[in-house]
């Protein structure tokens, strides 16, 4: 019984695996003169895998290119334009994303450990399961982006505009967002332990379920906002406007359940 | 029914074997000090390497390369050889910090040879030819407890095989003193493959003005002392 149903599915795995695209192997014109650094730009270019290590991109057009699994560790790409682009499992661990346009780009996987994305536009960007901890996003927009699943541990996200943002089930344990704009965002199922989040709009913002143990929540602006089922053990609300806040079994700072 | 079973496990796993490699987000490779052969022309070299930088034998590195291929701007050492600094590239590191791979990022944060940090370096002649490595023990680095280092030198000898090592017990100078019990400043080398010549120093003692305990204050004393080892590996004519 197990060898007629291990066939099939043997079979079927094999014919993905043989139909699947094979690494690209030559370059187009344009792709090689970029790839040769005779341009500095390469907009929508199909550039899979490419190797852009330590490159200096600063000013860089690459939008609407497709740069998925390209390795840019420690690439300069300051103001570069990604705008579009396909940077799904890409590495841009340690690269100097400052001031960078990555709106609507998709960045599924990708790598941005240490980055320093301070100031870039990430409107409506696909980072789901993205890796970005550490990473520095102070001031930089978000607003609308699909950040589910992903890992921000200790990132800074400190005066972040964040409005709309789908954070569920992501990882921001230690991460900072003073000030941050977290309007309407959905924050379900985060983890937020030892947050900071001082003086940070989440006006509306859906945090059911979200672990803010030890979250540092003063002056934080909650008005309207989803706690129900959340756990706020040892968190700092001084300040902090619960009004309207919806807190049906939520753990509170002093231990107790809330009705 | 069997061979054509036989056939697709054969089949998914060639398939699997180079289809992994094409996955993205694979673990890069990562060049070590040990792919470095003597007798190699720079421009054969894997250019896999980073921070390049002249040498200045186990010092702080000196002036910014490119890499190997720069090599003559390095000035020449008595030898007549050019050293080129080097550190190793630290994009498996990242990969591994973003992952939390923490076996990995234990295994792949910086430059280290069987886990003692260190300072690297490659020797060319005027040709262009490496003839020879450099391996030093780096104490700046902390992520090691520094008294260590001085071990490095057993897994280094084990490499080149334990036996046949030509080695001389140096005198102490005047005012060296063990590390409680341990007085070890010790010179070996031996012909190896290449052929090329294994050498190795290895400092475990107190210098001169240095001591267990603060004269002043009679209190425990920390770092006072000299743990290190330079290893050399050199082409033989």
């Amino acid at each position: 019984m197990m060898s007629h149903r291990f066939v099939p599915a043997g079979l079927a795995f094999t014919l993905a695996l043989l139909l699947a695209p094979t690494p690209r192997l030559s370059w187009a014109a344009g792709e090689g003169d970029f790839l040769a650094g005779k341009s500095k730009s390469c907009p929508a270019c199909a550039l899979p895998r490419a190797p852009l290590k330590r490159k200096d991109l600063t000013d860089a057009d690459l939008s609407g290119a497709d740069l998925s699994g390209a390795v840019l560790h420690r690439a300069r790409l300051t103001r570069a334009k990604f705008t579009g682009a396909n940077l799904t499992d890409a590495n841009l661990n340690k690269t100097d994303l400052k001031n960078a346009s990555l709106a609507q780009a998709k960045l599924n996987g990708a790598m941005f450990y240490e980055a320093d994305l301070s100031a870039a536009d990430l409107t409506g960007a696909d980072l789901t399961d993205g890796k970005l901890g550490h990473a520095r996003l102070v001031r930089a927009t978000l607003d609308h982006a699909r950040i589910s699943a992903a890992i921000l541990t200790e990132a800074h996200l400190d005066e972040a505009s964040l409005r709309g943002v789908d954070l569920s089930a992501t990882n921001l344990v230690n991460a900072t967002l003073r000030g941050a704009n977290l309007e309407g965002a959905d924050l379900n199922n985060a983890g937020l332990v030892e947050a900071v989040l001082r003086d940070a709009s989440l006006k509306g913002a859906n945090l059911s379920e979200a672990d803010l143990f030890g979250a540092d929540l003063t002056g934080a602006n909650l008005a309207g906002a989803d706690l129900s089922d959340a756990r706020l053990t040892r968190a700092i609300l001084t300040g902090a406007n619960l009004e309207g806040a919806k807190l049906s079994g939520t753990l509170m700072p002093d231990g107790s359940v809330h009705e | 029914m069997m061979r054509l079973r036989a056939l697709i496990l054969v089949c998914t796993g060639a398939c699997l074997a180079s289809g992994a490699a094409a996955q993205p987000q694979e673990r890069p490779a990562r060049a070590e000090v040990w792919d470095l052969k003597l007798g190699t022309p720079v421009a054969a070299l894997p250019d896999a390497f980073a921070d390049y930088a002249c040498g200045t034998n186990g010092g702080p590195p000196s002036i910014p390369l490119n890499g190997f291929a720069d090599f003559r701007r390095c000035r020449p050492d008595a030898a007549g050889l050019r050293e080129v600094y080097f550190r190793y590239d630290d994009e498996l590191e990242y990969w591994a910090k973003a992952n939390n791979f923490a076996t990995e990022i234990e295994r792949y944060s910086g430059t280290k040879v069987y886990d003692f940090p260190v300072v690297l370096s490659a020797r060319f002649d005027e040709a262009g030819v490496l003839q020879g490595l450099r391996i030093i023990s780096d104490p700046r680095d902390t992520s090691r407890d520094r008294d260590e280092a001085y071990l490095l030198r057993n897994f280094l000898t084990a490499r080149f095989g334990r036996d046949g090592w030509d080695c001389v017990d140096l005198p102490g100078a005047e005012g060296e003193t063990p590390v409680g019990r341990t007085f070890i400043k010790q010179r070996c080398h031996k012909g190896v493959e290449g052929p090329a010549l294994a050498d190795i120093e290895t400092h475990f003692f107190r210098k001169k003005g240095q001591s267990q305990y603060d004269p002043q204050s009679g209190k425990m004393t920390e770092g006072q002392f000299e743990s290190l080892v330079r290893f050399g590996l050199t082409l033989t004519k």
